[in-house]
């Protein structure tokens, strides 16, 4: 039973404004809901049907200046009737704050109606009394320019808006042109304007909750370079208001009065937040935004002296002409010329767009393969608030053909750089032969063993002095015992002729003995072969001295002729001693 | 003189297998390596011939190759490297030179030669002249020489053999004492003269040995650097020019 009278309820709340064509209306409508102290207001009751025993409210905090007024008006427009009867108040304020005026009461065909109560703010004594009625205070109160920033707390080099725009109410119009007094000035930020070309697009919007016509007036693209606050100067415009006035023209037309109103968008102030330092690559140079890099060579094979190009891209949305794009470095042999840059830059209300290409010129001098390294590119993305880097492909270069190589041995003397000859122009072959030594040999020069080997060498020499040493004392040794040996020889030979030195005969025929014993001993001789000229032969065969030979021949001869011709002319003991002599002078020639 | 046979014989037996197995292993290898670049194949001749390396032999011919290769790959920081290193072998071998120019002429760093004064240029001469071990045998030559006409004039009598014996004696310990010193001279420079080569594509030299100091200036793969000092993980360097600074060691592969 409930749900079903709640049905019938939602029902009759649904179809009952169908069934009121001519709603009766009865509101309170206040010229001002803000006045200083010393400033009037004016309250008008308007009903929309003809209504009998009018109740103000009390007015508390206002004193009475005038009224009730009452007025009616009464107009068929294209057959449809429209009536208001109003009954209007003046009112001084009797003191400051929110002060509510209360509700009014109208009896229309014996309804009792009652207008909804509206607050008034009083504020301290203003200087000049506002007259709701005037076109100056109208004028102002209608027209308003704003300066709307995209993001007032953006990065450092990040695009911002700032769009400019003229609301209008639909109590005042603007007819003819406005005159810019004073342009907003950018300091510490990169800025595009972008002036709205012909027509001005009208738009319906809101201000302040009302209903407003705007225009856009202009839009301006800003980069901070800077971080911190930073304030937008306001751009001041004169412009011509069209107020309509309360008076009527002779057709019944409402004049309208020109107001020439200076208005300004107030200052604003942008935080700009500076780009985060952690994870900032090395090579950033401020690019903030969203980009594409590349690097594009002409060509990659050419002869020596020919040129081409390398051109450096980076394409997107951002801030384009703010930084710089990454410098490529060349193979030494390359001439490179200043590089021509390239700008297809457009500006739109987000920011700039588009691309900016650095070209390079090269002339590669000398043939060879030249590998053109890779290249990064590195922005802040301030929508993933993070830095990318990006990084282009290399390319290699391959200079086909060329002047002879070139090369200066860098270590040898300056003065001189040897060209070598034409038929080594190219880049050599392997070699396939090797020479193994092994790759950590010991090291050996100035180590123990090495100063052991010189010092081992050194002591040879001692060593030798010592060994011949002892060597010439053995040499020394065995002389004396040979002399001794034939000093006993000697004697043994001659002690049958020492014996017999009394008797000549005998003496020399045992000298003779002897000698000829020592002879064959000596010549190893036999004593049947014996003769003179055959002991001469042979003892000069044996290299013996030929004085020694001389004087033992004559001693044979001696002893002969003193043996078979015995006189007395002999002198034994001379004799004697002279084979003593010749067998040691013999004996000491022949080892 | 017996320590050494010592030395040598431990150290056979430490390198005994991998040197036995090397020698003709290596051998095959460097051929297959060879192989393998002959068919542009420049990446697997370049393993080929790392394995020969590991095998703890050397020479200039398997350096040279393995530069050759790398630039076919547009390495060209590993190719001056391995140049650098068949040029310490071989430092009068014109191919080397000559394939070397053409990698040095696609770096990017061009570090002019500061002229030299004439001791500078003497001194460096003389430690490049010949290897320490050839020294050290010259050494002993002189020596074993002085010794031998020591003898020979004690030996002799004549006296133009004496005398030739006396000036032979004095002129081989003079090259003896010659011998020692370019020896001393050749192992100092080696040791004062070593070389590194940059290996990332750009890398900063700093004042100091700390990221805080200031970058003075950059350079680029495959120049070659002089070693100076080092501190943690920093090495001080010079260049051919002159100029000094300090680089992270990890950017560098000393030669």
């Amino acid at each position: 039973m409930r749900v079903f009278l709640k049905y019938i309820i939602l029902i009759f709340v649904l179809v009952a404004p169908l069934g009121l064509d001519a709603q009766v209306e009865f509101v309170a409508k206040v010229s001002k809901k803000k006045l200083g102290l010393n400033e009037r207001l004016r309250i008008d009751f308007e009903m929309n049907e003809d209504g009998d025993n009018f109740e103000p409210p009390d007015f508390e905090g206002f004193r009475v200046l005038g009224g009730p007024n009452q007025s009616i008006s009464n107009s068929w427009i294209n057959g449809k009737r429209s009536y208001s009867k109003t009954y209007s108040f003046f009112l001084a304020p009797l003191r400051k704050g929110a002060i509510s005026i209360g509700q009014a009461a109208i009896e229309i065909d014996g309804e009792r109606y009652k207008s909804v109560p509206v607050e008034v703010m009083v504020t301290e004594a203003v200087e000049i009394p506002k007259d709701g009625n005037n076109a100056d205070y109208l004028a102002s109160e209608n027209v308003h320019l704003v300066a709307e920033v995209s993001n007032t707390n953006p990065y450092l080099n990040e695009a911002i808006t700032v769009v400019y725009k003229l609301y209008v109410s639909n109590q005042v119009s603007i007819t003819s042109n406005w005159r810019e007094i004073d342009s907003p000035k950018y300091a510490d930020f990169w800025s595009q304007t972008l002036d709205q070309k012909g027509q001005l697009q009208i738009y319906e919007g809101q201000y302040r909750g009302e209903d407003y016509r705007y225009v856009i007036l202009r839009t301006t693209v800003l980069y901070p370079q800077k971080t911190g606050e930073l304030s937008i100067e306001p751009l001041t415009l004169d412009v011509p208001i069209d107020v309509r006035s309360n008076r009527r023209d002779f057709f019944g037309r409402f004049m309208t009065t020109r107001v020439n109103k200076t208005i300004s968008a107030g200052r604003r102030t942008i935080e700009v937040k500076p780009l985060p330092l952690e994870n900032r690559p090395d090579d950033f140079t401020g690019a903030v935004g969203y980009f594409d890099f590349d690097t594009s060579i002409s060509r990659t094979e050419l002869d020596a002296q020919e040129s081409l190009e390398y051109s450096v891209t980076v394409r997107g949305e951002g801030n384009l002409k703010l930084f710089e794009l990454p410098k490529p470095q060349f193979p030494n042999a390359f001439e490179v010329y200043e590089p021509a840059r390239s700008d297809k830059i457009s500006t739109r209300t987000t920011g700039m767009r588009g691309s900016v290409a650095e070209v390079y010129t090269l002339v590669p001098q000398n043939q060879g393969n030249y590998p053109l390294p890779e290249l990064r590119f590195s922005y802040f993305d301030p929508n993933l608030e993070r830095y990318i880097t990006k990084t282009a492909e290399d390319h290699v270069v391959n200079v086909i053909n060329g002047p002879e190589q070139e090369f200066a041995e860098l270590s040898s003397s300056s003065q001189t750089t040897t060209t070598v000859a034409a038929d080594k122009d190219r880049f050599r072959y392997i070699q396939l032969e090797a020479d193994w030594v092994p790759k950590n040999p010991m090291p050996w020069f100035g180590t123990w063993a090495y100063w052991r080997w010189i010092v081992g060498l050194i002591l040879l020499l001692p060593l030798w002095f010592a060994l011949s040493l002892i060597r010439e004392r053995y040499l020394s040794d065995t002389v004396a015992r040979a002399q001794r040996q034939r000093k006993r020889l000697i004697a043994q030979y001659l002690s049958e002729a020492k014996a017999q030195q009394n008797n000549p005969t005998a003496f020399y025929a045992a000298l003779e003995r002897s000698l000829h014993l020592f002879l064959k001993a000596k010549l190893k001789l036999e004593t049947s072969g014996l003769s003179k000229e055959n002991i001469r032969t042979l003892m000069t065969q044996q290299k013996l001295d030929p004085e020694a030979v001389q004087r033992l021949i004559g001693l044979i001869e001696r002893c002969e002729r003193a043996r078979y011709a015995p006189t007395t002319a002999v002198d034994v003991q001379n004799d004697y001693s002279e084979a003593q002599e010749v067998i040691s002078m013999v004996n000491s020639t022949k080892k | 003189m017996m320590s050494r046979i010592i030395y040598l014989s431990v150290f056979l037996v430490l390198l005994g297998p991998h040197k036995g197995l090397s020698q003709g292993q290596a051998e095959n290898w460097f051929d297959q390596g060879n192989q393998l670049y002959k068919n542009q194949q420049h990446k697997e001749a370049i393993l080929r011939w790392e394995a020969v390396l590991e095998s703890g032999a050397h020479s200039s011919a398997i350096y040279y190759n393995m530069a050759n290769a790398y630039y076919y790959l547009n390495d060209l920081a590993s190719s001056i490297y391995y140049y650098e290193k068949a040029l310490e072998l071989a430092p009068e071998d014109s191919e080397i030179k000559a394939n070397r120019a053409y990698v040095q002429n696609a770096l990017i760093d061009v570090v002019r030669e500061q002229p030299k004064t004439l001791f500078q240029k003497w001194d460096e001469a003389s430690g490049q002249l010949l290897s320490v071990e050839t020294w050290g045998w010259l050494g002993i030559l002189f020596i074993a020489l002085f010794v031998f006409a020591v003898i020979r004039f004690n030996w002799v009598d004549l006296p133009a053999a004496k005398r030739f014996s006396f000036v032979m004696a004095v002129l081989s310990l003079m090259l003896f004492g010659a011998s020692i010193f370019f020896g001393q001279k050749t192992v100092s420079y080696s040791k004062n003269y070593r070389w590194a080569i940059v290996f990332p594509q750009e890398m900063s030299v700093r004042s100091g040995p700390r990221l805080s100091d200031d970058a003075l200036f950059e350079l680029h793969a495959g120049t070659k650097l002089r070693l100076l000092q080092a501190q943690d993980e920093w090495h001080e360097v010079e260049l051919a020019d002159g100029r000094r600074g300090w680089v992270l060691s990890q950017d560098i592969k000393p030669l």
